[in-house]
């Protein structure tokens, strides 16, 4: 089986911890709101073993990684700058970025930013509008003494825009790994959600892109990611029946998924028979 | 015998031109109206129903045209002389858009103990009481509710059930509590219909989507999530069983 190293590196200061899994061109994977690079337990080895290199860290304050000197991060920018610093740092070029909800939303930062030094995007359960949440709510959530039954709300809130595909093991099993988070980290990555707003910096984005969208995911509506699409040239969206907030922990078959679309446009230099014995 | 009507979906077959009467949400819906169709509606699936009256809570569109009615049955009860039927309306426009949505009670001379029995009079006193076994059989509720001293509401189908708890145990079930509740929940009976007769308690995934509203205390809702989740699971629980608590 394809294993990894963990490290720490230092990205902006910041002691930051990334699973680096695999050789072969590189994609970096982006996790969603208050979690961390486990998301991508099953998904990270699974593309290692069809020939990539996977890189995938801990945001700042997610995980193992020290939290970001200035405090919680609200501007997902920040998180996007950190991302290709710390590409930067492995001396990672045209790489490709996956990336879920607030990952997802990063991946449309980063392609901007990046412009044609970005290989590929695939922006998950995400849209360029600002999300639609109650930032006043989340702020004043910041206070512990404003916010009852996190835990609760997390594992029942994440059970709810988890794909209907799943068994209820399934189900289950997503949301007790979600439970793990730190409330104020996930607070203040929500806030970015419902404020970080890239319609205006689209154009910039000269990469392929591939948004990725399930049908049972609450967070997103089909306008909001086809209004994406819409605004980036030769960009795609995917629709994906049965499949909820986490396609990357939902889908068994999440690596060919990704591999497919990267062959399909010519964007992968992975030969899938070559790397076939990397497999278990 | 589980219930025939209640959750039941009725669709007539055919579309009937309607003149759409431009009265405002929250009004009684005049007489001449697309309402009017609803017992033609219904006397195609066998019932003799009468229209007592009819509330439009959305209108989308203005103008003559033709629609289908559907009506989802969300409440069943005894009356005087035979039975109270609720549901929910639709007007649907030939190109399937929801012309209009609202509420209906009908009048039908026939009993329907199975859909009438209290565990399915959701938001009812009747219905609180009925699901108590439930609650008090349920561990998870007793923990739940531990450190809670409070009065949770719940609503829908123009009815109202506050739950009074004290560390862990309902200690009262009524209308109203004399201090009212802490917050209550509402929702439309179409919502309660498919949340305790559903495949699975999909309330968040509903609340989530907007399907319920609150008053009172945000803070004692957000504080009560799991215990709202389990009143569900206690409602859902008594209307497969009866009221029966499993042993």
């Amino acid at each position: 089986m394809t294993d990894f190293t963990g490290r720490y590196i230092q990205v902006q200061g910041i002691r930051s911890f990334i699973e680096d899994w695999g050789s072969g061109q590189p994609i970096l994977c982006i996790h969603t709101a208050g979690q961390s690079g486990v998301q991508y337990r099953r998904a990270a080895p699974a593309l290692a073993a069809l020939g990539y290199r996977v890189i995938v860290p801990d945001l700042p304050g997610h995980g193992r990684t020290e939290p970001h000197p200035d405090g919680a991060v609200t501007d997902l920018g920040v998180y996007a700058q950190w991302c290709v610093d710390m590409l930067g740092e492995l001396g990672i070029v045209q790489p490709i970025v996956v990336g879920c909800s607030i990952g997802g939303k990063i991946t449309l930062d980063i392609a901007a930013r990046l412009g044609r030094r970005l290989h590929a995007g695939i922006a998950m359960a995400a849209s360029a509008a600002p999300g639609r949440v109650n930032v006043n709510g989340l702020r004043r959530e910041l206070e512990d003494v404003s916010a009852p039954s996190r835990s609760d709300r997390t594992y029942y809130g994440t059970r709810a825009v988890v794909g209907s595909s799943l068994t209820e093991e399934q189900r289950d099993l997503i949301a007790l790994m979600h439970c793990r988070e730190d409330p104020t980290v996930s607070n203040s990555d929500l806030i970015g959600w419902g404020t970080h707003d890239l319609r205006p910096v689209l154009a910039q984005i000269a990469a392929p892109l591939h948004l990725v969208l399930g049908s049972d995911d609450l967070w997103v509506t089909r306008d909001l990611a086809e209004s994406t699409v819409a605004a980036v040239t030769g960009a795609e969206l995917t629709y994906l029946d049965g499949v909820g907030h986490y396609p990357m922990e939902e889908m068994p078959d999440f690596a060919d998924f990704v591999h497919d679309w990267l062959v399909a446009n010519r964007l992968s230099t992975v030969s899938r028979e070559a790397h076939v014995g990397n497999a278990i | 015998m589980g219930p025939q009507l209640l959750g039941t979906t009725l669709e007539s077959t055919a579309h009937v031109p309607i003149s759409n009467w431009p009265a405002v949400p929250g009004q009684a819906v005049p007489a001449g109206y697309g309402l009017l169709g609803l017992p033609a509606a219904v006397a195609e699936h066998g019932h003799g129903w009468r229209l007592v009256s009819g509330t439009m809570t959305n209108r989308s569109s203005i103008g003559w045209q033709q629609v289908r009615h559907s009506l989802l049955v969300t409440h069943v009860a005894p009356d005087k002389t035979g039975t109270r039927i609720h549901a929910d309306y639709r007007l649907v426009g030939e190109d399937g858009a929801v012309a209009e949505t609202g509420t209906a009670v009908f009048a039908s001379d026939d009993e329907h103990p199975a859909d009438a029995a209290t565990v399915l009079r959701f938001a009812t006193p009747e219905w609180g009481q009925a699901i108590l076994p439930q609650l008090e059989a349920s561990e998870a509720f007793r923990s739940a509710v531990q450190a809670y001293d409070g009065t949770i509401g719940i609503a829908g189908n123009g009815a109202e059930v506050h739950f009074r708890i004290y560390k862990g145990k309902v200690i009262e079930i009524g209308r109203r509590a004399l201090k009212g509740s802490d917050f209550t929940v509402s929702a439309s009976g179409t919502t309660w219909c498919q949340l305790i007769l559903g495949e699975r308690n999909d309330f968040m995934d509903r609340a989530l989507k907007g399907e319920f509203s609150t008053t009172g205390s945000g803070y004692e809702y957000l504080r009560m999530t799991k215990g709202l989740v389990l009143i569900i699971d206690a409602a859902r629980a008594a209307a497969r069983t009866g009221g029966e608590a499993a042993k």
